[in-house]
């Protein structure tokens, strides 16, 4: 018998890796180890099934309201670095296609005049198919003591909805304010209460519905008071929006555990991300028929990883940790002729999974006397790790 | 001692599958792998066995766990490793224990999909083993 670690190539992202006995070779398999980096090591890129790409950003949070659904657009106006400008015209657009604002969306911000600002201010700006025609508008406008907000479902003026006023914007303390809308009934929040609720619909036409692009921010000609925005993808209710106030600020504190869209990213409208996923097992065919198929496992709740398996026979453990796992799994002994293969196969494996590190411990008992002109020892691309040879001089 | 894999037909009954060790056979089996298609309705109750008799006694016999939502499929292997199941949606993969043994001629190996439904039936299975002829072919 002859001991041998060998050490096949990484193979692609999105890949399994099999070894395949090579020729005039018995395989006596003694163990195997690899690595499994989800998303090619970047930290938390969500896996998207959709097969079109553009795989989102996976934030895990603390706090995970159930109201949010999905895809929270987030963004920090002003008073951070990250957005130009930072001042007037200082806007995020909204890609075509992130937010559904015929139907379902939430818009809410912290607003702090603290520059006795009077006057109107245009905190979200929709605009129709043909990217012209303003459509969906809100409007705040500050007076002292007092503020109003209004919704124009186009531009100029028809199909206004007026608040009731709400507390005054210019006493340069931060405000809270948000829009829900379900595509039929709409509500205005400010500083922990409804300040009213109305039925509001898009009137109908081309340039009416459904909405395209979206600036987020402060139009021209205003000074420096809306921070800290946010744009959910469902309507929430006044008891959703009460416990996102109380949380007085961040709102990443409460953005999804599934996936969160930075608006400067553009991803396709049909991604299916899948929190849930990938399940790891080990397979031993005869090069034609799976012979035997061993479950190994995967642990999302431990995501980015990377994952270290380990296959031995008889041997079966699982220590985890913080961002990967280790997991030693039981399998039967194994000795195989040539042609066999062996080797992960994972279920739902993402496209920018990647395996690496492999390693294969195996003895070996020819079947055949070695042929001196090549070396039938491994598949092109392998490396010899280590060898052992009682036999040699 | 050879080593063989050898497939078994499906028949009308499709909840159960069978291999028969034929006669001047030993068989050192090293694992049973068979494929389940599984309708609606069968979780929990669903499990998967595989039996051992003699012919007339039955000698052995190990559950595997259902895994997966319905309706799907599950993989089953029957070999010398813990239990385990997991699964992806409606894909699962189970794994029962099963210890090293000798089977002479006329032993048979028998699985059923305990608590099937309708749609419930395997699609294939497998038979890996090492065995000897326990009389040289052609003597009587």
């Amino acid at each position: 018998m002859t001991l041998y670690v060998v050490r096949p190539p990484n193979p692609a992202p999105g890949s399994d890796w099999i070894a395949t006995v090579p020729g005039q070779y018995l395989y006596d398999l003694r163990g195997i180890t690899a690595t499994l980096t989800p998303f090619s090591g970047a930290s938390g890129i969500a896996h998207d099934a959709s097969g079109n790409g553009n795989d989102g950003t996976y934030l895990p949070q603390t706090i995970q309201p159930t109201a949010f659904t999905a895809g929270l657009v987030v963004g920090d106006l002003a008073l951070q670095a990250g957005f130009p400008g930072g001042g007037v015209n200082t806007l995020i657009d909204v890609p075509p296609g992130v937010v559904d604002w015929t139907t379902n969306f939430t818009i809410m911000f912290w607003l702090t005049n603290n520059t006795n600002f009077y006057g109107t201010q245009y905190p979200f700006v929709g605009f129709a198919a043909s990217g012209v025609t303003q459509t969906l508008t809100v409007q705040i406008d500050i007076a002292a003591g007092v503020s109003t907000l209004l919704i124009y479902d186009s531009i100029p003026g028809d199909g206004v909805w007026t608040s009731n006023p709400a507390p005054g914007f210019d006493d340069g303390l931060p405000h809270f304010v948000a829009i829900s809308y379900d595509g039929s009934n709409m509500i205005f929040y400010v500083d922990g209460a409804s300040i009213g609720a109305t039925t509001f619909g898009f009137s109908p036409g081309p340039d009416a519905t459904p909405l395209d692009t979206a600036h987020i921010g402060q139009t021209a000609q205003m000074p420096e008071i809306i921070d800290e925005y946010a744009i959910v993808r469902s309507a929430l209710d006044v008891g959703d929006l009460d416990g996102i106030y109380a949380l007085q600020g961040n709102f990443a504190l409460y953005a999804p555990q599934v996936l969160t869209y930075l608006p400067t990213v553009y991803y396709h409208l049909d991604d299916t991300i899948t929190a849930v996923g990938r399940q790891v097992t080990f397979a031993v065919t005869d090069g034609h028929a799976v012979v035997e198929r061993i479950p190994t496992g995967f642990a999302e709740s431990v995501l980015p990883g990377p994952f270290t398996y380990s296959w031995q026979p008889k041997l079966s453990s699982s220590t985890q940790a913080a961002g990967g796992l280790s997991t030693t799994v039981a399998i039967p002994e194994l000795v195989l002729p040539a042609g066999y293969t062996f080797g992960p196969s994972t279920l739902d494996l993402g496209g920018s999974d990647r395996w690496s590190d492999i390693a294969i411990w195996w003895d070996s008992d020819l079947m055949d006397i070695r042929d001196g002109m090549y070396d039938y020892r491994f598949a092109p691309g392998w490396k010899l790790d280590y060898h052992y040879d009682p036999n040699a001089a | 001692m050879l080593l063989s894999v050898q497939p078994t037909e499906i028949g009308i009954v499709s909840t159960i599958f069978g291999f028969v060790v034929p006669g001047h056979q030993t068989w050192y089996p090293r694992a049973f792998h068979a494929t389940a298609a599984r309708g609606a309705g069968g979780a929990p109750g669903r499990s998967y066995l595989l039996t051992i008799t003699d012919g007339t006694s039955t000698v052995a016999s190990v559950g595997a766990d259902d895994a997966g939502t319905e309706p799907g499929t599950c993989e089953i292997t029957w070999c010398t490793t813990p239990a385990a199941s997991v699964s992806v949606g409606p894909q699962g993969v189970s794994v029962a224990p099963l210890a090293p043994f000798m089977l002479q001629a006329g032993y048979q190996i028998v699985g059923t999909i305990v608590g099937a439904v309708a749609g419930d039936a395997w699609l294939d299975a497998t038979a890996w083993f090492d065995f000897a002829y326990t009389t040289p072919p052609g003597v009587q």
